[in-house]
């Protein structure tokens, strides 16, 4: 009894440190799961077929176009065994790399989970949803839960948004399962309700 | 024995969930910094949503330039010195840090609030300075398209007077957090630190380096 009264409290107080007060972006409007899913066009899980970058637009930029192979539909209208392309800022070309800070970016052969939207620019090419947050990488191994990690905790190691519905690192099913929810949710498109 | 036992396993994770919390500054991955101990940045142009003087940019200069809160106050050889240029252009891979409170090349759209981009060459191959870290060549900063959302924001400076809570949040905070960024920092695990990723709408705080911060600093260039 006498251990559950030092320790628990000690608990809830290490537990209120990972709590920020004031828990919103610095880069980013806080925006919840919820409103990132529902303002998103689709989401996907699928393989990173091709990656191709280069400097182009005005102002020139090096610009990354990924080619995704859906493999499986969470949300909107592509189907498995479709191949879509989104474009994001940053890439290398020769021996110079552009970063975007906390933009998604690709591998060749890695699997993902991405909410999908399309740039402002009129041109209708796609992007990631949500910037680092609308990406997660997944993580098969042998023996264990298939893993899905948010892009944009990889680099600080803990979650950006703290009103995430959906941890930073779960299980692949259980990101199926709360993205299908969500979407459930949304009224027509891009429409919270 | 299993009191004691529960004792210790629950005290274990209390201490390495507070040492999560309490993790330090993050460099970008892989390592870079600027080859020299000093980086002037040019402020290209303001933004609308900002009813102080010049929209923004003056407050965001003093704030970058300040050797008291800044990035200068960490003291420790290196000096960051920002002027206002409107007639400097926006352009990647140029080699002049460039910093635009508005929209440039139009990465920075929907919650974005300011988007960093640096650019380096691979390391080695005389690219590294001989210290393993990549030298950054350039990195530039926009903000969001030049008009205002609801409640006047996205952005306000302290000049300005009041906050709109919820919709407005403080220029001085978001660009002294990109420089950050344009210096070689990433996000920091420390609350309360500049370069940690989160901050409230009106909260002017991360104008103001930390220690976490300035340790980050050294790391780079000391």
């Amino acid at each position: 009894m006498r251990v559950v009264r030092v320790v628990v409290p000690l608990a809830l107080m290490g537990l209120a440190a990972l709590v920020p007060a004031a828990a919103w972006a610095s880069m980013f409007e806080p925006v919840s799961d919820r409103t990132l899913v529902c303002e998103s066009t689709a989401i996907i899980q699928g393989e990173v077929i091709q990656v191709d970058s280069a400097w182009e637009g005005s102002p020139e930029a090096i610009w990354t176009r990924a080619v995704i192979r859906v493999d499986r539909a969470m949300r909107g209208p592509y189907q498995p065994g479709q191949y879509i392309e989104v474009k994001e800022i940053g890439g290398t070309v020769g021996e110079y790399t552009l970063v975007a800070h906390q933009f998604p970016t690709f591998e060749v052969g890695e699997e993902i989970v991405t909410m999908i939207g399309t740039w402002d620019d009129g041109s209708g090419d796609l992007r990631v949803h949500g910037y680092g947050r609308g990406m997660f990488g997944v993580t098969r191994q042998h023996g264990r839960p298939t893993l899905a990690t948010r892009y944009d905790v990889l680099e600080s190691r803990r979650p950006v948004m703290h009103i995430d519905r959906i941890p930073p690192v779960v299980g692949l099913d259980d990101l199926e399962r709360e993205m299908r929810a969500l979407s459930a949710r949304c009224g027509g498109r891009g429409v919270v309700r | 024995m299993s009191r004691l036992r529960a004792k210790l396993i629950l005290t274990l994770v209390v201490i390495i969930m507070m040492t999560g919390a309490t993790s330090a500054y993050v460099l970008l991955s892989p390592a870079r910094h600027w080859q020299e101990p000093s980086v002037n940045f040019r402020i290209r142009a303001g933004h609308v949503s900002i009813t102080d003087s010049d929209q923004g940019m003056t407050a965001v200069r003093n704030a970058l330039n300040s050797n008291s809160i800044g990035w200068n106050s960490c003291s420790n050889g290196f000096t960051v010195n920002a002027t206002i240029n409107t007639s400097q252009s926006w352009s990647l891979g140029d080699g002049i840090p460039t910093i635009s409170l508005r929209r440039q090349i139009g990465g920075c759209g929907g919650s974005c609030l300011a988007a960093t981009y640096t650019g380096y060459y691979t390391c080695g191959g005389g690219f590294d300075g001989g210290d393993g870290h990549c030298r950054i060549t350039d990195s530039d900063v926009e903000g969001r398209t030049n008009v205002t959302t609801g409640g006047g924001g996205p952005y306000y400076t302290t000049a300005e007077g009041s906050c709109t809570a919820g919709s407005e949040y403080h220029a001085e905070s978001i660009w002294v957090h990109e420089a950050g960024h344009q210096l070689g920092l990433g996000h920091s695990g420390t609350s309360g630190a500049t370069m940690y990723p989160s901050v409230s709408s009106c909260n002017t705080s991360l104008q103001s380096v930390a220690s976490d911060d300035c340790n980050g600093m050294n790391r780079l260039y000391n």
